[in-house]
């Protein structure tokens, strides 16, 4: 684990009300007295009348549960050729142990290339490579997770692995009133799934004459994909439903059964001519077509009720399966066309156009043009002056113009196929016996949907000075897209939920620079290069809908959302805040010393780094290299959808800032008779307890506190590597060379003091998500990877 | 030879490059839903939501209208306790009846003028009235002319919950004529009408039952008085109002997704699992059973588990002192036998069993409807002889079965004479005992209280508003206060007076969304 969650370690269980702190032994709540080391029992009496007892102390469990995992991968391959032929094979190995307890991971692949020149002037190339993934993972790591967060300090939860064999990690025996073991959590739900991918490609070139180049590529590239989810079945025990009555309820089981295909195929065409006119002018022209097609298909059918346990077939139900079928085909054609023209090998003109029609848009919308230009100039070669300085290897100054277009519809399951029209389909129970029943689904699309266009206009330059290999450069871009298409929320009360449409503008204008530098390079071998980058991002929504300045892409719970709003950062966070007077105090009762929210949400900023800056050094002596890769991101926030897991729980450490004493909110202020505000010294909170931490109003629902900066420090990479010399090779006989080497990745991390929970790289929503920014209990705690390789080649 | 092959493979694609290119992207018909639906398929579906939505309105009204508590061993209920509202509760409310009334739109606007399907139409439109009835009662100012428009009107404005009513009246008016004129109907069946099963008499009942509900409710604004007594006067009395309940069953049965919605939601899942064991009655409800308030042997013993002997668990609602745990396996609301979850037994009461129809409308609350239409002098007739009948069809629908038939052994004209005798000396059970047009009126809504428990707990919620019957005591135990005692309301009675508009309309329709107090705005309907 590279970085745990910050956790309370002074109170155990206890739950509401809390004037008196009660130590309550099945409770999950934290909000018991003070840990004082002295013998208390746990959980309920077992039919048999024992009950466990432990010392009233901190375990520390919750960070031993998490295991370390281990990764092994085997290599293989082989090249040879001839003049005519070449052919390269090779197969891998993967195995991983997952930190998560039980979980694996394997994958087998093959990779099989070869070209060869049937003919004088044709030459054939295929490229293949399977890959088979084997997962075995519990689908229910995140209600683990939050398992766990339910588990009071004095547990020490690590002792509870074996539920099938020990009757107090049994559930009927299980101390928790309320939550299951988490390792009967993550063994009783669990998820096999298979994930086979093939590419493939054929590629013919034909050079008829010398200067034309006539190249056809066919590829496929498919997933087969097969699942199983499964749910055991549980039944309590007549005594432990006597005793935990409502809390503990059987679970009647359930399988879910799940396989599908995606598949891409793409045609391409390509004729490219070459030549020169005079000595002072290249050209070089492409013209190509290309056809992609994609289909994807899924079945998915489930069962709930098992009758024989541990049997996992839906024919092995009480009820019938249910069952969902989805097909999705869409195509793309595109024809384009690329010219580039040089003059006398410093100045070059590059001009393209494409055009591309889409199956997923109406007749009317689905063709769309986008041209682009760039210019590029290398000003040591056109002015021997400036080569001939001492300092100065090359100059290139470089400028474009471009317009992109795009669809941005679906996913790669769906690829945006059938959306243009709101759908209707059986709900409310239906089919019954009376007949069938349909619904007129929540989705409306907007009348004619369109292509979004990115227009971008960019200008840098790059540079090698003679001395230490230093070289930089730097970009300017600004782009603006329009017609972003977008699922946006609108009124429930318009009869839908939501609206598919093209929107407004945003602008993202940034730079990106970068520095390389070798200080230090030695005779004997020892080398030292440093190299940086920092990239500077600012956006901004200029426009959005007639209707409305801002867009809902995706809320979290009623306390945060991430929006689109005109005039600020795309894309924005919002959640809720406490209610402030004029100077930005907390406004609290005069009486309870309580904070409280009205439910509106404020703007907090944005959830995409504007600030991304790399360092990464290589030291090399002879045969040994050390690396290291450092990142910093700043400037972005997130908002961690955790408060039942860390406050509702009592396990966060903010629930143990005030010692569970009553305490004077900081920076708060008391409404006054006259409406003025004066700022609050002494109205502490009636309950600085689970009265406090646990209710929605005065802290759980209140978004901003579980809203910290998203910025980082971070060790990315660090490897160590070892090339043996080849003189000591060339002694074994049979081996060429070989290397070993150490590397780890997401070594360290320093992150502000007001991230209690999670490296933020680790998203809800995934890192290609418009809507990044949120984290939850779905993410378990990252991890540290250390891995050691020993290559061998013969 | 290589060459040739290779001129044939060019062909091919230029081929297809050229002349099929149209062909090649008219491919975007949904294979995977449909995206049209006649009015037949629709208007099932949309009364059987309407249903659901009937469930979720009963829980909603048994929380805040005193029906039900919070069990022990649960802890959590957070601002359901004290009454702190945010904007998050009961979103679904608003979401899921928006969506519902989206359905009746479409069936309208499919149908509208098109000859033949008048009875689809008019049907559609008695089905929009209850569901905005349910919006403005919970919600009060609330979208409705700017409405379920669609791309046309994402931004929907709120309209005065006072004229909505009046709009609702109006709209039914219509859709009765609708009926009566409608010219070569096509006929609503069992299939497409799994409320009256095509039986259109009952609609224009219906019609006229759910005009009444909105004509009381206004009766008391004074200001709607001329409104309210016109409206009453032009009822067609030959109609009638509805005599038995408005049930919906499409089939309801034990199937994933395919059970009765309150039975679903209370009893038990198709697995057999508990539903929900968090929630037992409260002190208040009870007492109209057990003999605190009343005593009501008939009724208690098939709405209550273990009525018979006592050990019923109920609490106050607030209180996590010592509150009672449910009967393990049980429902406090179920009064069968659960003997495995594979054999759990149909029964009469509140929770009948996974195939028992979804009651939208009780025959009782009709018959209290009347009652106090007759009262305030609206409606001819006797006002003992319509109260007594609305007792009357509690007991019957209480002692039903799952097939809607009352239950072997159930008499339930010598259980309502039992009743009265039980609680010989109570105006409450024996109108002709209350010596004023008050204590009448609290009888009356009394009675309604104790009809609707967990069935349609909303219009008890509606009318305590209202009339503020049943009685109160915000100083009392558990047996005579409504409230929670861990209530933060600043009201007299202890109890909020609505839920907040919903945090989705806060964000996608800030324009027109304001905010409420949960403890100082009324609906219009409610006096204090």
């Amino acid at each position: 684990m590279s970085y745990l969650p910050q956790l309370q370690q002074s109170f155990g269980s206890g739950t509401t009300p809390d004037d008196v702190p009660n130590y309550t032994p099945y409770e999950n709540q934290q909000y018991g007295p003070a840990f004082n080391g002295s013998p208390v029992i746990i959980g309920k009496p077992l039919q048999d009348g024992s009950i466990q007892t432990v010392p009233y102390s901190y375990q520390g469990s919750r960070e031993k549960f998490w295991q370390t995992g281990v990764a092994n991968q085997t290599d293989f391959s082989l090249s040879s050729g001839d003049d005519k032929s070449t052919y390269y094979l090779s197969g891998q190995y993967f195995n991983q142990k997952s930190t998560v307890p039980n979980d694996a991971y394997n994958r087998f692949s093959i990779r099989a290339n070869s070209t060869r020149q049937i003919y004088k002037n044709l030459t054939a190339i295929f490229n293949t490579n399977f890959i088979a993934n084997r997962y075995d993972q519990s689908s229910a790591a995140g209600d683990a997770y939050q398992n766990l967060l339910m588990s009071p300090g004095q547990i020490d939860v690590t002792k509870y692995a074996n539920w099938r064999t020990d009757p107090f990690a049994n559930p009927n025996g299980y101390y928790n009133e309320y939550f299951q073991n988490p390792y009967f959590t993550l063994d009783n739900n669990r998820a096999l799934t298979r994930n086979d991918y093939f590419q493939g490609n054929l590629e013919l070139h034909y050079r008829p004459i010398p200067k034309l180049m006539l190249t056809y590529r066919v590829g496929i590239s498919t997933r087969n994909v097969s699942s199983k989810t499964t749910t055991g079945k549980f039944t309590y025990s007549d005594y432990t439903k006597s005793i935990s009555g409502s809390s503990k309820t059987d679970n009647a089981g359930s399988v879910n059964d799940y396989s599908g295909f995606n598949t891409q195929l793409v045609n391409d065409f390509l004729a490219e001519y070459k030549t020169n006119f005079g000595t002072n002018f290249s050209f070089d022209v492409v013209g190509g077509a290309s056809f992609r097609d994609n289909t994807s298909k899924d079945v998915n059918v489930g069962a709930n009720g098992l009758v024989i346990a541990d049997l996992y077939n839906i024919s092995n139900s009480l009820n019938n399966p249910s069952a969902s079928e989805r097909n999705y085909t869409a195509r793309q054609a595109g024809v384009y066309g690329e010219t580039r023209i040089g003059f006398k090998e410093y100045l070059y003109l590059h001009v393209t156009a494409r055009n591309d029609w889409r199956s997923i848009l109406a007749a009317e919308n689905r063709s769309f043009f986008y041209p682009s230009a760039d210019i590029s100039f290398i000003a040591t070669d056109a002015i021997p002056a400036l080569r001939n300085t001492n300092w100065l290897q090359s100059l290139k100054i470089r400028g474009g113009y471009s317009k992109v277009g795009q669809i941005n519809l679906g996913n790669s399951t769906t690829f945006g196929a059938y959306a243009l029209n709101t759908t209707f389909g059986q709900a409310a129970g239906y089919p019954f016996s009376s007949g069938a029943g349909f619904t007129i689904n929540n989705g409306l699309v907007s009348a004619s949907l369109r292509p979004e266009i990115t227009t971008g206009a960019e200008a840098g330059f790059d540079f090698e000075l003679k001395k230490y290999n230093i070289n930089g450069g730097l970009t300017v871009y600004k782009t603006n897209t329009v017609d972003q298409t977008i699922s946006v929320f609108v009124s429930s009360a318009s009869g839908f939920q939501n609206l598919l449409t093209n929107v407004g503008e945003v602008e993202n204008r940034g730079l990106e620079t970068y520095l390389n530098v070798t200080p230090i390079k030695l005779a004997n071998g020892l080398e030292f290069s440093i190299g940086a980058n920092y990239t500077l991002n600012r956006n901004k929504v200029i426009s959005l809908s007639d209707q409305s300045d801002q867009l809902i892409l995706s809320s979290v719970g009623t306390s945060a959302r991430v929006l689109a709003k005109t005039g600020q950062p795309f894309p924005l966070l919002q959640t809720t805040t406490y209610n402030r007077d004029p100077q930005g105090r907390i406004i609290v009762d005069p009486i309870t010393g309580y904070p409280a929210s009205n439910g509106s949400f404020s703007d907090i900023g944005i959830t995409n780094p504007p600030h991304i800056f790399g360092v990464n050094t290589t030291l090399k002596y002879r045969g040994l290299r050390f690396t290291t890769l450092f990142e910093y991101r700043n400037g972005h926030y997130i908002y961690n959808a955790i408060s039942t897991g860390y406050d509702f729980s009592g396990a966060g450490i903010r629930t143990a800032w005030y010692n569970r004493d009553r305490f004077v909110i900081p920076n708060s202020s008391v409404l006054q008779a006259d409406g003025s505000y004066v700022a609050n010294t002494n109205i502490a909170v009636r309950s600085g307890g689970a009265d406090f931490w646990t209710d929605g109003t005065r802290n759980t629902g209140i978004g901003e506190n579980y809203t910290n900066s998203a910025g980082f420090w971070k060790l990315r990479e660090a490897s160590v590597a070892y090339d043996f010399p080849r003189s000591m090779m060339a002694k074994t006989g049979f081996l060429k060379g070989a290397t070993l080497s150490v590397q780890g990745r997401n070594l360290f991390i320093w992150v502000p003091k007001s991230n209690l929970y999670t490296d933020p790289e680790y998203s809800a929503n995934g890192t290609d998500s418009n809507a990044v920014g949120f984290t939850t209990l779905g993410q378990t705690p990252p991890a540290r990877y250390f891995g050691g390789t020993v290559s061998l080649t013969f | 030879m290589m060459k040739k092959q290779f001129i044939y493979w060019l062909l091919t694609l230029v081929v297809l490059g050229t002349s099929s290119c149209n062909n090649y992207l008219d491919i975007n018909a949904n294979p995977n839903s449909a995206i049209s639906a006649s009015a037949q398929l629709v208007l099932p579906q949309a009364i059987v939501s309407s249903a659901s939505l009937s469930s979720a309105y009963n829980s909603y009204g048994a929380h805040f209208g005193g029906y039900m508590a919070n069990a022990g061993g649960f802890s959590g209920f957070g601002n359901l306790l004290n009454y702190n509202l945010v904007t998050g509760d009961y979103n679904g409310l608003w979401v899921n009846t928006y969506d519902n009334l989206q359905d009746y739109k479409y069936v309208i606007d499919q149908t509208e003028g098109v000859e033949g399907q008048g009875y689809f139409n008019a049907t559609a439109k008695i089905m929009t009235v209850l569901n905005f009835q349910r919006l403005v009662d919970a919600f009060g100012n609330v979208p409705y002319s700017e409405a379920l428009q669609g791309n046309t009107g994402k931004t929907p404005k709120y309209d005065d919950a006072a004229t909505i009513y009046q709009d609702l009246v109006v709209r039914l008016d219509a859709a009765i004529a609708a009926i009566d004129a409608a010219k070569f109907p096509l006929a609503l069946n069992a299939s497409s009408d799994p409320l009256f099963k095509g039986d259109m008499m009952s609609w224009k009942q219906f019609a006229n039952t759910l005009k009444m509900r909105l004509l009381i409710r206004m009766s008391g604004v004074s200001t709607l008085s001329s409104f309210v007594t016109a409206k009453f006067a032009a009822i067609d009395k030959t109609i009638g109002f509805i005599s038995t309940d408005a049930i919906v069953n499409p089939g309801y049965t034990k199937q994933d997704g395919k059970q009765n919605p309150t039975w679903n939601a209370w009893g038990y899942s198709v697995a057999g699992a508990l539903a929900n064991a968090s929630r037992i009655p409260t002190q208040f409800a009870y007492g109209f059973y057990k003999g605190q308030k009343l005593t009501d042997n008939g009724r208690g013993t098939v709405v209550f588990k273990n009525f018979a002997a006592g050990s019923t668990p109920v609490n106050q609602l607030g209180n996590e002192t010592g509150a009672p745990t449910i009967i393990t396996s049980y429902s406090t609301w179920y009064a069968g036998t659960f003997s495995s979850a594979t054999s759990i037994s149909d029964a009469l009461g509140i929770l009948k069993g996974p195939s028992m129809g979804q009651p939208i409308m009780l025959g009782a609350e009709s018959y209290f409807l009347q009652a106090e239409a007759q009262l305030k002098g609206y409606l001819p007739g006797t006002l003992a002889t319509t109260f007594d009948q609305g007792i009357t069809q509690s007991f019957t629908y209480l002692y039903k079965d799952v097939t809607n038939a009352v239950g072997a052994g159930k008499n339930v004209a010598a259980d309502v004479a039992t009743y009265k005798t039980d609680n010989a000396t109570s105006y409450l059970v024996n109108i002709a005992l209350a010596t004023t047009v008050e204590q009448r009126l609290e009888a009356i809504i009394t009675q309604k209280y104790i009809a609707v428990n967990m069935i349609n707990s909303d219009e008890g919620w509606n009318e305590y508003r209202r009339t503020g019957y049943p009685k109160t005591n915000p100083a009392g135990n558990g047996y005579t206060n409504i409230a929670s005692n861990k209530s933060n309301s600043t009201r007299p009675d202890k109890l909020p007076t609505r839920i907040l508009y919903p945090s989705s309309e806060q964000s996608y329709n800030s324009t027109n969304f304001k905010p409420v107090n949960q403890f100082s705005d009324l609906i219009f309907w409610d006096p204090n």
